[in-house]
């Protein structure tokens, strides 16, 4: 017994993590390899004069990329260092380079897995003008951290001493990590952009893979390619690259960056020892013992075949039930049915599991994950030997699929050839339809696996043109309150197509989710599984859930409120009563339909006799003139094709007229968008319409102006009023 | 019969008694949340929260200990998990801690621990335990049993009776006051709550205070919360004096005469190398005309180059760090800025001296001595007959001006071995305003003209310092994107920025104003208008939610617009004066006609001061009135030919 206890102490002791230990000899090295006898790029603290009204200039900026296998050992090496020289010009910038923040090193003790350890060094300088330097010092130090348990998270925090404007800062920041594996291992993607938050006056980006590692690499975007040196393919292959004068990239609304900035992509991997079992993804790197790859396309027909096992032990078992129970043993006859069916299935059983005390064998994680689905999808449609494709989708802000190079590039789809039109199935949430297909994936490729065969091969899909039917009508009856200056509104919102999400997640609650659920279909399926064996627990639960619901409600009218005035950039809005007509969450009533009656006084501005009544605010806000008035480097991308209509009925009151009715109708076009609106008045009623379209939602860059007059003309439009005034004017000057 | 009979009522009423019970909890859990009103955390409650407080002596012989237990049992009303923040210092530590969940008992908990992570605050003692928990649905409440001391009780200052994130619907603190100890509770911002105290004499000579209340609400955080202290009922805690075991009295911070000594002993000696800061400072003052201007440059140049850092670290934030380390880093906080300003004006021979107050954010004067009385440290110059408050940490402050934060407010001023308290005051001529003049044309239907635009006092600094966040090219944008909040508004031909931002001359900007399509026809009426131009300060829905607010500077905006009426018309209607004034705030505006030209003024005015709940709503009022105002439209019409 005493021994058993000895060998338990021994092996805790063996066990655990230190924290803060950096290896002195290596933080020297690093010091003398970054700061020592360096080149004259190193040296520069001139900037060209067209970046002198800059904040920063990156003056010389290196990243190193190393991965190694240690000899003999099962161990793995990954370095990432970056250096980075900047000239601080003004105050934001020694605001910005004022404080840094590292991440601590951490090292992982284990008697049987050998020891893992993560390492950061740092180094920082600051040269004066004059050119002397100053090292930022250890006095300049402290140390955070946060801990739980046996973990423990800790940074240091620098103060920079002594930065002033026209000063250059010299840092560099490295990572270092070793630890234990012999089997096959894909090292972290990693996104090189090209472009910074300040202009580069030269950079450099060298990746070296040394011993059994192996390289994929992509340039992407007009990046220029990597140039093999120095190789010795026996001990490592480097990559090289010099890029100079690099101008900055600030954000930029309506665009994909990740789509059009230069950038070299690249991932490492490690194809594992002798005794490595195989992995499903490890064939997508392509050739493991290529040393510089691409992505392999045909090696997604192994991954495809992972989706077989989802599901398994928590909602398959139960969808299986629902669907045998439905459709019998036998091949139905309507696959488009079957599918969408399915598709409801698990789109019901995620969203009640919050209602159950106790749920049903599944985890949060699993919930509404497109793995989750088309591995659910695909399992049911093999049960009845349907033939299909899972997709696998690079969407169009990430980039084309010939970029494609890592695997999270990529979304999960599914594809039944229909016999009018395919069945695709390409999202999940709470609120989506199976047959609502985002306008991005319109006449995109994706890579399709068949899921019958032994051997599928992988071929090209390519979406069908996406019509757009994406539409946002909203109908409002207008009353006016001469006394409180306020206009009284009745909204009727009609939503289809994609532009649904943006006032889903707005006016959607839990209760409706809770309320819609059909207990006839699927109650025998989703249900809790402690409902009968605890009734306190469970009439506890419900008087949370009411309390739930309850502020869920008082939050949504909050939110609507706030959402009315940023749509429609009014000052004010009080929302009075909301009723949901329509989720649009089921086929046969596709459409989110709801409506709200709200009031504002935003929309009236009264003088004397006459109230001027800003009909123009009832169309959505244009974006901003800070955005349009931005020069801008990339494409132009809208969420959808949309078109939006907004039709307003305004009742006068008793012996009052309108005025300006007519110059409310204007008809505009050009290739991408239109605007028209038309007025009439009817009896004691004004009636007025205007419909916005984005016919095409991508444009070229060079296509801004463009997009900048459509926003000119709907905010001209925006700016439209009439006047409301007694039959009898009488005309008030002032005195 | 009758023994069936007895049964059978017995089983009733147990059964009514079940059935009352369950019903009775379904209503308190919606009726408490009924209880929350818009501002208040609706995801859970403190239903009941005992704080208790006992003084024990020192076992080291220093001063006495605090000891706290606090009991808060915590309602989740949407969610099964409870939560909890507690922080300590380098004086207070948790000593122990445990987690009972409703019926089922006590429960194993793990905080996350971690440095407080305060926004501006670079380094301080300050770390927070963070404890949460899920419980089932049926166990109702989360009970949180935390136990802590602190080592030495000057530096326990305060407790608040309500939670600062949730409402607490039974709040209690009990304070044991041994007899050995003399000390004062004083209970602060106690109006309008369900508050009440009692005051028992315990045989042995001990007292206990118990103070209770109900249903108190948590702070709303908006842009314009004046700070717990300023607000929240709390009670603060001055100490006077002890006795030891040997039967002596020994005094803790009774006066100010014992503060202030206590703060020179944090402080430590003098240090200051004169002849090395007369060489640094020679060279800043270097071309100086006069002892003001030298004054000047010192003043200024600590502020242009002394990036803020605050450190807090080591006793609590009370020890100014050194101040040739502050000048070789070029970093500090208040308490760095202001001893090297000391060191460097005294080594020109001028008489610098440090000096301590609270801030805005603080309630309390000297009259209770405690370290919760001030948060800052400045310096302040004896110059001829007049005094200079030297605030360095606020950028671009002109020598004589005074930021809100501290006017007002009593300071502490060192004065050889004594100290003088003094209270911080505004000049008369330490006015902040912001002013736009348009010279405005009509050129068919656009509006266009000159726009002058002026800053001052702290108006101009607060612009000064947002500009100074933004790379040059990016200030102008700024200032367009400012002037031009209206559609259709562009801003032209804007005159220079200054090279650099000076502090004793006003801000005076011109440029040209553009808005297309301004005159709008309507059947034959022309409508335009000339009030919505400068940028207007709004008022969110989310502000009036709050029970106190104060803005960040005084409000004093003055918009003149003049309007030319083309010869080919004429003007139909003007809009009437408006005026809305309560307590010291307004708002003016009217429309003149002289000759061909319409003249629009109007006035927004707004001290610094807190907003209680019953007046913000004339706060709203006169956010409305002046949007009302700048909705406003001229009428014109063509002329009869």
């Amino acid at each position: 017994m005493k021994n058993i206890i000895l060998f338990g102490l021994a092996l805790i002791s063996m066990l655990g993590m230190s924290y803060g230990q950096t290896d002195s000899l290596r933080a020297e090295q690093l010091r003398n390899q970054f700061w020592e006898n360096r080149s004259e790029q190193w040296t520069k603290i001139d900037i060209p004069e067209k970046w002198k009204d800059e904040s920063a200039v990156i003056l010389n900026k290196e990243t190193y990329y190393w991965v190694k296998k240690i000899p003999l050992l099962s161990f793995l090496e990954e370095q990432y260092h970056t250096h980075k020289r900047i000239k601080v010009i003004d105050d934001k910038a020694i605001k910005s380079y004022s404080e840094f923040s590292f991440a601590e090193s951490q090292k992982y003790y284990s008697l049987f897995w050998g020891s893992s350890n993560l390492h950061y060094y740092y180094g920082i300088k600051v040269i004066k003008a004059d050119g002397s330097e100053q090292i930022v010092g250890e006095s300049d130090k402290i140390h955070t951290e946060v801990k739980h348990r046996n973990r423990k998270v800790g940074y240091q925090k620098i103060a920079i001493p002594n930065l002033e404007k026209g000063d250059v800062i010299d840092y560099y920041y490295c990572m270092e990590r070793r630890f234990s594996m012999d089997q096959f291992y894909m090292f972290d993607p990693v996104r090189y952009f090209l472009n910074d938050n300040h202009p580069i006056v030269r950079q450099e980006l060298t990746l070296e893979i040394a011993r059994k590692c192996y390289l994929n690499c992509r340039s992407v975007n007009d990046a220029p390619l990597m140039k093999e040196i120095d190789t010795d393919v026996s001990k490592a292959v480097k990559y090289h690259l010099i890029d100079e004068e690099r101008e900055k990239f600030e954000n930029e609304i309506l665009a994909f960056p990740y789509s059009e900035l230069p950038c070299i992509k690249f991932q490492a991997f490690f194809p594992g020892g002798a005794f490595a079992y195989p992995v499903s993804y490890a064939d997508f790197l392509g050739e493991r013992l290529k040393m510089k790859n691409t992505a392999y396309p045909q090696g997604l027909a192994k991954l495809a075949k992972s989706v077989n096992t989802a599901g398994a032990g928590t909602f398959y078992p139960v969808l299986k039930k629902y669907i045998i129970s439905k459709y019998g043993k036998e091949r139905p006859e309507n696959v488009e049915k079957l599918v969408h069916d399915i598709y409801f299935f698990l789109r019901e059983y995620w969203c009640q599991q919050q209602f159950f005390v106790k749920n049903q064998r599944t985890n949060y994680y699993n919930w509404f994950t497109m793995y989750s689905t088309v591995g659910g999808i695909s399992r049911i449609l093999k049960m009845y030997e349907i033939k299909h494709d899972l997709l696998y989708i690079m969407p169009k802000y990430i980039g084309e699929l010939d970029d494609l190079l890592f695997l999270d590039e990529l979304n999960l789809g599914l594809h039944v050839k229909g016999e009018e039109h395919p069945i695709l199935i390409t999202k999940i949430n709470p609120y989506s339809l199976p047959s609502e297909i985002p306008d991005l994936l319109s006449e995109i490729k994706a890579y399709a696996v068949p899921s019958i065969g032994e051997n599928p091969v992988v071929s090209i899909y390519t979406f069908p043109e996406l019509k757009s039917e994406n539409e946002e009508n909203i109908v409002s009856k207008l009353k006016f309150d001469p006394e409180n200056e306020t206009l009284i509104i009745e909204s009727e919102f009609t939503i289809t197509g994609s532009s649904k999400l943006e006032w889903d997640t707005l006016v959607m609650t839990n209760k409706v989710f809770f309320d819609e659920f059909k207990t006839d279909q699927y109650g025998k399926f989703i249900n809790d599984r402690d409902k009968r064996r605890k009734p306190e627990q469970l009439r506890a639960f419900n008087e949370k859930l009411g309390v739930r619901f309850a502020d869920e409600q008082k939050k949504r009218t909050e939110s609507l409120e706030k959402y009315l005035q940023e749509f429609y950039g009014i000052q004010n809005c009080n929302v009075v009563d909301f009723k949901l007509i329509s989720s649009g969450r089921w086929t046969d009533s596709s459409s989110l339909n709801f409506k709200v009656i709200w009031e504002s006084s935003s929309y009236v501005s009264q003088f004397g006799e006459r109230s001027l009544l800003s009909v123009g605010r009832f169309m959505k806000k244009t974006l901003g003139e800070e955005f349009l008035q931005k020069d801008r480097m990339l494409d132009i991308h809208f969420k959808n094709k949309e078109v939006m209509s907004y039709e307003l009925e305004l009742e006068l009151p008793e012996g009052f007229d309108a005025k300006g009715i007519k110059e409310l109708q204007d008809n505009w076009e050009d290739d991408y968008f239109y605007i028209k609106s038309n007025s009439e008045k009817q009896a004691n009623k004004v009636i007025i319409q205007f419909e916005v379209g984005i016919k095409n939602s991508h444009l070229p860059v060079e296509e801004w102006d463009k997009v900048r007059n459509f926003f000119a003309k709907i905010s001209n439009l925006c700016e439209k009023q009439i006047v409301i005034q007694q039959r009898q004017d009488n005309i008030v000057t002032q005195e | 019969m009758s023994d069936v009979y007895r049964k059978f009522c017995f089983t009733v009423l147990i059964v009514f008694l079940g059935f009352n019970c369950d019903l009775k909890a379904q209503v308190e859990l919606k009726s408490s949340y009924e209880l929350l009103d818009e501002s208040q955390e609706k995801d859970a409650l403190i239903e009941y929260w005992k704080t208790t407080i006992t003084f024990e002596r020192s076992k080291s012989g220093g001063m006495p200990v605090v000891k706290e237990t606090d009991l808060c049992r915590i309602v989740p009303l949407q969610n099964n998990l409870v939560m909890r923040h507690y922080f300590v210092s380098s004086h207070k530590q948790i000593t122990d801690y445990k987690f009972y969940a409703g019926g089922s008992g006590r429960k194993s908990i793990k905080p996350v621990i971690g440095d407080s992570n305060t926004p501006g605050i670079f380094q301080s003692d300050s770390k927070y335990y963070y404890f949460s928990r899920n419980i089932k649905p049926s166990d109702q409440y989360g009970k949180f049993e935390v136990k802590s001391i602190t080592d030495d009780l000057r530096f326990y200052t305060r407790a608040y009776m309500s939670d600062m994130k949730l409402f607490t619907a039974n709040r209690e603190i009990e304070v044991l006051v041994p007899a050995w100890l003399d000390i004062k509770v004083k209970l602060y911002n106690s109006d309008h709550v369900d508050l009440t105290c009692e005051v028992d004499s315990l045989p042995d000579g001990d007292v206990l205070y118990r103070y209770t209340g109900r249903n108190l609400n948590a702070p709303f955080q908006s842009d314009y919360f004046p700070g717990y202290a300023n607000v929240h009922p709390h009670l603060l805690f001055l100490y006077n004096r002890y006795r030891t075991v040997d039967g002596e009295w020994k005094p803790i911070l009774k006066n100010v005469d014992q503060l202030y000594k206590w703060y020179k002993e944090m402080r430590g000696p003098e240090q200051y190398d004169l002849e090395k800061f007369k060489a640094i400072s020679s060279d800043v003052v270097s071309g100086a005309s006069n002892q003001l201007d030298s004054i000047k440059k010192v003043f200024y140049w600590v502020q242009d180059k002394i990036r803020y850092i605050a450190f807090e670290q080591g006793i609590d934030g009370f020890c100014p760090q050194n101040a040739l380390s502050v000048y070789e880093n070029k970093y500090g906080d208040c308490k760095g800025m202001s001893n090297l300003l000391k060191a460097m004006l005294t080594s020109l021979g001028y008489d610098a001296r440090l000096a301590w107050l609270g801030t805005q954010d603080l309630p309390y004067t000297y009259k209770e001595p405690s370290i919760a009385v001030d948060n800052h440290m400045i310096c302040v110059l004896y110059q001829g007959k007049r005094k200079y408050y030297l605030d360095a940490t606020e950028k671009y402050l002109k020598l004589g001006e005074t930021a809100s934060r501290i006017n007002g407010k009593e300071i502490l001023i060192e004065n050889g071995n004594s100290f003088v308290i003094d209270t911080v005051r505004r000049s008369a001529e330490d006015i902040s305003s912001e002013t736009y003049h348009y010279q405005l044309k009509l050129k068919g239907n656009n509006l266009s003209g000159k726009l002058k635009f002026q800053l001052q006092g702290e108006a101009k600094r607060h612009f000064y310092m947002s500009l100074s966040q933004l790379s040059r090219s990016e200030q102008e944008k700024n200032i367009s994107e400012l002037m031009c909040k209206e559609d259709n508004l562009l801003l032209d031909s804007l005159s220079a920025l200054p090279a650099t931002f000076d502090r004793d001359s006003n801000l005076s900007l011109t440029g040209i104003m553009l808005k297309n399509n301004a005159l709008r026809q309507i059947a034959d009426e022309r409508y335009i208008g000339i009030a919505n131009l400068m940028p207007e300060i709004n008022f969110d829905k989310d502000t009036s939610k709050s029970r106190h607010i104060r803005f960040s500077q005084v409000i004093n905006q003055l918009n003149e617009t003049t309007l030319e009426i083309p010869e080919s018309m004429e003007l139909c209607y003007l809009p009437k004066p408006l005026v809305f004034e309560f307590d010291d705030a307004f708002y003016r505006m009217e429309y003149l006609l002289d000759g061909n030209l319409v003249k629009f003024k109007s006035h927004l005015y707004i001290p610094y001061k807190i907003y209680k709940q019953e007046q913000i709503k004339d706060l709203a009022k006169l956010f409305d009135y002046q949007h009302k105002s700048r909705k406003q439209k001229i009428i014109l019409k063509e002329k009869n030919r």
